[in-house]
């Protein structure tokens, strides 16, 4: 009489063990894909945006004053961020910051006040982005925010790049920071996207495993029988 | 049987809730509002190095928000090539506090005013124990009731002597009445020694001698010492030619040297290459390089390693063709000797008297006889043409075979006549799934899917099909004068890029794997 309860619980243990086992492969597939797939975003962001800072010269931006937002020297930079940006339909925004050591972060150009004077931010204005971090790291070389944020203007994630003085036969060093703003929702979208199969596979094998203890394990019990 | 029933129900809750738990422990971000990440996402900077030494104070508080303050904008000024630590001169809101004029409670025959100035700014000020205000810029006004009694003036500040004194009598109605008071730090001696207030950065490379810059301001060579920090972070930059850029974030601490010791990667060497030297006989030969002009012998060609192919070409001359296997960092020597041509005869039957050029060059008109020999023709393609008034151009490539008579029949049509009243163009019909593809002709956009295109000249063109998330699909199509040819084209769906690092296979055979071992541990036993 004891015979079948040993046997089920023995078949209860390996249920429960095969689960976990199964459960903490999928969980590491899935955090293994999110990863690669965020480096290899984030690794794009800031390919793009270094490349990009290196087309703005130090002198293009240089006197530039709150008020100044449609004199020509704006006018010219910010089209030229648009043309840039331009030609990758997911980059919404570039524009040039001042980046200080408090980590406090001035804006200077917005290439997209030219076109929407109201949505975009003026000379002078203060980032709310609390990406101080990224941006006062960017001083030094192209950093990436480490997550989605949200500012008045959206939600957003960021990449940041020096602009260097170079070009006037400094030492090269940082003149300013040029940003580049990737929609939060198209980001998080391409992050994730392979994850519903991880998570259908994990589950699949869960019932897989588990029937087929189950089922050997019965059949072993009416042989017995 | 029951108790299989009984275990069957159960087992289906406890996938449930299984399926439940994974779902909850990982959750999924597909909505696309910005989430907070689970896992910590792969660091773009390296957080800070440790201090030399274990600080003796705390380090100062670095604040993590915008800060409230307004910064001048003079954010555009180009920084000075000399290492400056400038901090950006802030426009604060003003510290010091406008003179409070506190009204009496019970007015009665007018107001006066009781001033009291202090040395001390922000020292209380109290009316017979009962505060009244604050000194601002050295004074408080206090508006009271000249039938009112003020008998003890008290200032006081924390960590300062507190003053106390009274009134030479009480104001009238509008009249001031002056109280001096003077307030002293109270001394208390020195527990510990204060900490230093500045810290510092030593920057060594390796290998030694990278441009170091803080904060993006060049600071020299290392090894470089930076003095005088205010205690805080700051961005690190190490540079050197043929090597990868170093960037780190350290903290300083007062009184402490922080260190940063970049250890630079050197850069990806460039492509070696090698150079051939080309000359010829006689010299002034075109020379070609795997199909590309580089210019007349003799000269040098540089070369990245490996087999090229070389082509001399020199007007009445056969063309020299030779490998050349490029060694990185060496020279080589190609002399060409070129040989003079070889030669044909071209036979050209025409209308009598029409005019014949070979390669541009007059070669007279058709005899009478109505054929026309030619010798020593240059072997190879030759462009012949043959005009007459009143007739249309005949004009062709010929090749002329060496040794041989080549014989060229040139017919020529009286201008006017059409001889051939057939359509010039065809058409294509294009359907495709899924609809709705770009449809390209020969590189240039025609429509959409299902598309019928109309007056495309006869011949071979190139289709080109684009559809978002679809493979390009690309035929070459032969379209015949007079007739539409159809297409029905089904476009490949683009693979999805797979991350190296999902396992998702894995883990399918790890599970079965597992479900196999259990299972026959279970048959062995039974």
């Amino acid at each position: 009489m004891t015979k079948p309860c040993f046997t089920s619980t023995k078949l209860w243990i390996a249920a429960i063990l095969a689960i976990i086992i199964i459960g903490a492969l999928t969980a590491f597939a899935y955090t293994s894909e999110q990863n690669a797939l965020k480096g290899a975003t984030d690794m794009g962001m800031k390919s793009t945006v270094a490349v990009m800072a290196t087309q703005i010269h130090a002198e293009d931006i240089a006197g530039l004053q709150p008020g100044d937002e449609m004199n020509p020297q704006y006018l010219a930079v910010a089209n030229h961020l648009q043309a840039m940006r331009s030609m990758d339909d997911n980059i919404m925004n570039a524009y040039i910051l001042k980046v200080y050591p408090n980590r406090t972060a001035v804006f200077i150009v917005d290439d997209l006040y030219p076109d929407d004077p109201l949505g975009s931010a003026k000379t002078g204005e203060i980032s709310t982005a609390p990406d101080t971090l990224e941006m006062f790291g960017a001083l030094s070389g192209p950093t990436v925010s480490q997550q989605p944020y949200t500012t008045k203007y959206g939600s957003f994630m960021s990449a940041y790049a020096p602009i260097d003085d170079s070009v006037n036969d400094s030492t090269g060093n940082t003149a300013a920071v040029l940003a580049i703003d990737v929609s939060a929702r198209n980001y998080t979208a391409f992050t994730s996207q392979g994850s519903l199969p991880i998570l259908i596979t994990g589950l699949v094998s869960m019932i897989l495993t588990v029937g087929a203890i189950f089922w050997f394990g019965s059949r072993k019990g009416e042989k017995t029988e | 049987m029951i108790l299989l029933k009984k275990s069957c129900a159960v087992l289906i809750a406890l996938l449930t809730m299984c399926a439940l738990c994974l779902a909850v422990a990982v959750p999924v971000a597909a909505d696309g509002e910005p989430t907070t990440a689970t896992t910590e996402p792969p660091l773009t900077l390296k957080p800070v190095t440790a201090p030399t030494t274990e600080p003796t104070t705390l380090p100062t508080t670095v604040p993590t928000t915008a800060p409230t303050t307004v910064p001048t904008t003079e954010p555009t000024t180009r920084p000075t090539t000399e290492p400056t630590t400038t901090v950006p001169t802030m426009v604060t809101m003003p510290t010091t506090e406008i003179t409070i004029t506190i009204e009496p409670t019970s007015v009665g025959g007018g107001k006066g005013y009781i001033d009291t100035y202090c040395n001390v700014d922000g020292a209380a000020v109290a009316f017979d124990g009962t505060y009244q205000c604050t000194i601002a810029q050295g004074v408080c006004t206090v508006g009271v009731s000249p039938t009112g009694h003020v008998q003890t003036v008290t200032v006081t500040k924390s960590g300062y002597t507190t003053w106390s004194g009274g009134l030479s009598g009480m104001p009238s109605n509008g009249q001031h009445v002056a109280v001096y008071a003077t307030i002293n730090p109270v001394s208390t001696p020195p527990t510990t020694i204060p900490p230093a207030q500045y810290g510092t950065i030593y920057a060594q490379s390796s290998p030694a001698g990278a441009a170091i810059y803080m904060n993006g301001n060049y600071y020299g060579y290392a090894p470089v010492t930076i003095p005088t920090l205010q205690p805080g972070t700051y961005t690190m930059k190490a540079s050197l030619s043929g090597y990868t850029t170093n960037t780190q974030i350290v903290t300083v601490y007062a009184g402490q040297t922080t260190t940063y010791y970049p250890t630079l990667q050197q850069s990806p060497t460039p492509r070696s290459t090698g150079t051939v030297t080309v000359t010829s006989d006689p010299s002034g030969a075109g020379v070609y390089v795997d199909g590309t002009y580089q210019g007349k012998t003799p000269m040098t060609v540089t070369l990245y390693p490996g087999t090229h192919t070389f082509r001399l070409s020199l007007a009445g001359y056969n063309d020299y063709t030779a490998s050349v296997y490029v060694t990185a960092g060496t020279n080589q020597n190609l002399n060409a000797i070129l040989a003079p041509a070889v030669y044909g005869t071209v036979a050209l039957t025409s209308l009598p008297g029409a005019s014949v050029t070979i390669d541009n060059a007059a070669q007279g008109t058709i005899p009478s006889s109505g054929t026309m020999t030619v010798n020593n023709v240059a072997s190879g393609n030759r462009l012949i043409k043959v005009t007459a008034p009143g007739y249309n151009e005949w004009l062709n490539s010929v090749y002329i075979k060496p040794n041989v008579v080549t014989t060229v029949n040139a017919v020529l049509t009286p201008i006017g006549v059409n001889p051939a009243p057939v359509p010039a163009t065809g058409g294509l019909t294009i359907v495709s799934t899924p609809n709705g593809a770009e449809v390209y002709v020969d590189n240039l956009f025609k429509g959409y899917t299902p598309a019928t295109l109309t007056d495309i000249a006869a011949g071979q063109h190139q289709i080109i099909l684009k559809y978002t998330g679809y493979m390009d699909y690309t035929q070459t199509v032969a379209v015949n004068s007079g007739q539409t040819t159809p297409l029905a084209i089904s476009m490949q769906v683009a693979p999805t890029p797979t991350p190296a690092s999902a396992p998702s296979v894995l883990i399918l055979i790890g599970g079965l794997m597992a479900a196999l071992g259990i299972a026959t541990l279970l048959r062995r036993r039974s």
